[in-house]
């Protein structure tokens, strides 16, 4: 089946076999193209003695470690075919990741997410207030995360409203208005969880008009890791932007500039799901065996969007569990799992790198 | 009397460093450090820690006399400690401080050591251990004399005043705090020692690792395992490429290499492989694939990574791994070894059936400016009072040259 076809069926509708089918055969060709097509990809997979053309299941496919795209520049078309170039926000000082888009993945990536999404949020388009600055967005040469999330979650938006001004200071006339413009209609609120706490929930009270997100439906991603130092759990953040402004349908997903489009939403029992576009396969750290259900192990993602950059299988450096299959109580079919952090980086004995880094 | 104006943490002594320059393995320097051991022995929390055992078997008696002979015969002129020592130790191996301290005491000098803020448990126990003793008023002295110091890295103001006022700097490296530190002037009569980035690698003689019965094979492995995995293979003196030397019909070679590889994997079962490592050497070996494009690897799970070289297309210090990543590569003769190892920056060849002395004939034929160290496998990470090329006490002290140290006086000194 082409990716074109596959787009088209419902993300969360397809049992384990059919999708299993469907992945194998798209992932085996998805690898050998771009070990034909990107020198260093095919280095790789000679190095790593992987055979995709006999593989029997995606599992056996090769996965590239995900920091390779801040190391390298993996690519598998001319640069002149290339649209844009994203980048992970990365902390500062480290390197970023590189992800270099042509058209067609670009817009693959666009329809994905909309399919997604809209499986939760419904099909037609709604308000959207977006708790982020424009500024984020400006370059469209140059993508962080951040903007890319934003831009491609804004075309479910049918009128949009930043919150933030470029200095990220809260625009409480301009939300008021917004507000007040769609009263009693379903709204979508999206940002990324930091920004929304900090830029958002902290700042609510020093206006004193009430802001009712009653009616909306928000979608928030991008991790814990920034909110890990004030200790907010997802329970309490909930909990507290429900109580401030009455939202309750919140939707945490997890995502990655590596595998833009793909995202897992987490459903109303709190499960992150794999759409028929992806799959997260936990792999022990041991010898890269595929974990047990209920076993924790190193996240691999795989999605079938990746088409100018051989980013379609990668080892993440988070940890995570896979709860089940098929059979989460919501109804969506399709890989449920939970993601349990970052890997802890390896604290390095030895003598060499010595000095002092905090 | 020197004073550290400062405002640093003091794990052991004060501020102000008495300053008297002694000659090395002195009487009174010997005792404290015997002392020292033997408390360390006895103390409780101590125990638990093999690295803190393993610094106390080194300055036992019968290790310190020995050392101290070595120093006395090789001795040919008088020599007395430089002053004072300033030493930045390394942030990442929690004992080696207490190395550097053991150098600057045996070679008569007061010392400033910089430790890293990290706040090593070990580093509090010795301390502690330490500042118990001095309350002894035999070894009260130590503590006028010596100070472990903690600050953050970036307190450069510190750094500034303790390099002004040592007389021999000792930077354990890192090349980057080297560079780091070396911003800070010291006075045009001071001297220093780094210890910089080195690269290692062995060498293992195809018919030994035959010929070996299982429990030697064993043996080998474990001092391999402790070469290495031990200290993530990160420390100077691991080695990431290992010749084979001899077998030139490639089948004994492949044989010997399983043999020896499957004993190491074995041995590396106790290693805390963590997703964090796992991680990095993953990404290390997808990495290097450009440079291994004619290359196999054998990944023994994720726990052993060893990559058959066909040639080098880099400098032999490019092969670097980590966590239980290796290199290897077959040699006919033990000559052919001095084409890849002629780089100052190699320090430690580790060798297994191969007679060290054969190794240094041919460092001097050859003019090779690498290798400063040829031991056995399991000893790579045994640090002496002479390392990375220096002989310490040679280094920390001055010379009075013109009297000559007769062998009577080896004979007097060798009865203190």
């Amino acid at each position: 089946m082409e990716l074109d076809e596959i787009l088209e069926i419902p993300p969360f509708s397809l049992e384990r076999e059919q999708k299993q089918e469907l992945l194998t055969a798209a992932l085996k060709r998805l690898t050998i193209f771009h070990q034909n097509h990107c020198k260093a990809y095919g280095q790789i997979l000679r190095l790593l003695h992987a055979d995709p053309q006999n593989a029997a299941q995606y599992e056996e496919l090769p996965f590239l470690p995900v920091r390779l795209f801040k190391e390298m520049d993996l690519r598998s078309v001319p640069k002149e075919a290339i649209v844009k170039t994203m980048t992970s926000s990365g902390t500062t000082g480290s390197a970023v990741s590189k992800i270099y888009l042509d058209k067609a993945t670009a817009a693959n990536q666009q329809k994905a997410l909309v399919k997604i999404v809209a499986d939760f949020t419904g099909r037609s388009r709604l308000p959207m207030l977006i708790i982020d600055s424009p500024a984020v967005i400006r370059d469209r040469r140059m993508f962080s995360a951040r903007g890319a999330g934003i831009l491609g979650f804004s075309i479910l938006g049918s009128e949009r409203k930043y919150a933030l001004d470029s200095n990220m200071q809260p625009d409480w006339n301009g939300i008021l208005e917004f507000l007040e413009k769609h009263r009693g209609k379903r709204m979508l609120v999206f940002g990324f969880t930091a920004m929304i706490w900090e830029h958002f929930y902290k700042r609510l009270s020093e206006q004193p008009a009430r802001i009712d997100l009653g009616q909306a439906v928000l979608i928030h991603g991008g991790g814990w890791k920034k909110l890990a130092g004030e200790a907010v759990s997802p329970e309490e953040f909930r909990e507290r932007l429900h109580q401030a402004c009455g939202i309750t349908e919140i939707y945490d997903y997890y995502g990655m500039v590596e595998q833009t489009g793909c995202i897992y939403m987490q459903c109303q029992c709190g499960h992150l799901h794999a759409s028929v576009f992806s799959d997260v396969i936990v792999r022990r750290a041991e010898d890269f065996t595929v974990a047990d259900t209920g076993e924790k192990g190193m996240i691999q993602a795989v999605s079938l969007l990746p088409g100018s950059y051989p980013g379609h299988s990668i080892l993440t450096e988070d940890e995570g569990v896979i709860l089940g299959e098929d059979d989460c109580p919501c109804g969506r079919k399709g890989k449920y799992f939970r993601v349990i952090g970052r890997i802890r980086n390896a604290e390095v004995r030895g003598c060499s790198d010595a000095y002092d880094s905090k | 009397m020197p004073m550290i104006q400062s405002k640093v943490e003091y794990l052991f002594g004060a501020p102000e460093i008495e300053v008297i320059a002694e000659e090395p393995y002195a009487k009174k320097q010997c005792d404290f450090l015997q002392a020292l051991s033997g408390a360390i022995r006895s103390d409780k929390e101590a125990k638990r820690y093999s690295d803190i055992q393993t610094f106390a078997f080194w300055i036992r008696k019968a290790s310190l006399m020995q050392m101290r002979d070595d120093y006395l015969w090789g001795r040919r002129c008088y020599r007395m400690g430089r002053g004072l020592i300033f030493h930045v130790a390394p942030s990442n191996v929690p004992i080696n401080f207490a190395y550097s301290l053991v150098y600057g005491l045996l070679s008569g000098n007061a010392n400033v050591i910089k430790v890293s803020s990290r706040r090593f448990v070990q580093t509090v126990i010795l301390c502690r251990i330490m500042q118990e003793m001095v309350g002894r008023e035999e070894f009260a002295w130590v503590g006028r004399q010596n100070a472990v110091v903690l600050y953050e890295r970036d307190r450069k103001d510190a750094t500034d005043e303790l390099s002004a006022m040592c007389d021999v700097r000792i930077i354990w490296g890192g090349d980057a705090t080297i560079t780091q530190i070396r911003k800070s002037p010291m006075q045009p009569m001071s001297t220093e020692v780094t210890f910089a980035d080195r690269y290692s690698f062995g060498v293992i003689s195809t018919d030994a690792v035959l010929k070996m019965e299982e429990a030697e094979l064993s043996r080998l492995a474990e001092a391999f395992y402790n070469d290495t995995y031990l200290m993530d293979q990160n420390a100077c003196s691991s080695p990431h490429v290992i010749f084979w030397w001899g077998g030139v019909n490639g089948d004994r070679r492949k044989a010997a290499q399983k043999r020896f590889w499957r004993a190491v994997r074995q041995a590396a079962q106790k290693y805390g492989l963590e997703a964090g490592k796992v991680s990095d050497k993953y990404t290390l070996l997808c990495r290097m694939a450009e440079k291994l494009e004619h290359a196999r690897v054998h990944c023994y799970e994720n726990r052993l990574y060893v990559v058959d070289l066909q040639a080098f297309s880099d400098s032999v210090t490019a092969y670097r791994g980590a966590y239980g990543f290796f290199f290897q590569y077959g040699i006919k003769e033990l000559e052919e070894l001095f084409e890849y190892v002629d780089d100052r920056k190699i320090q430690t060849c580790a060798v297994c059936g191969v007679d060290p002395g054969e190794l240094a004939e041919g460092i001097r034929a050859h003019h090779i400016r690498g290798i400063d160290r040829i031991v056995p496998f399991g000893h790579t990470l045994d640090l002496g009072m002479i390392w990375d090329g220096y002989d310490i006490i040679e280094r920390l002290t001055r010379c009075i040259d013109g009297p000559r140290a007769s062998e009577a006086r080896f004979r007097e000194d060798r009865k203190r």
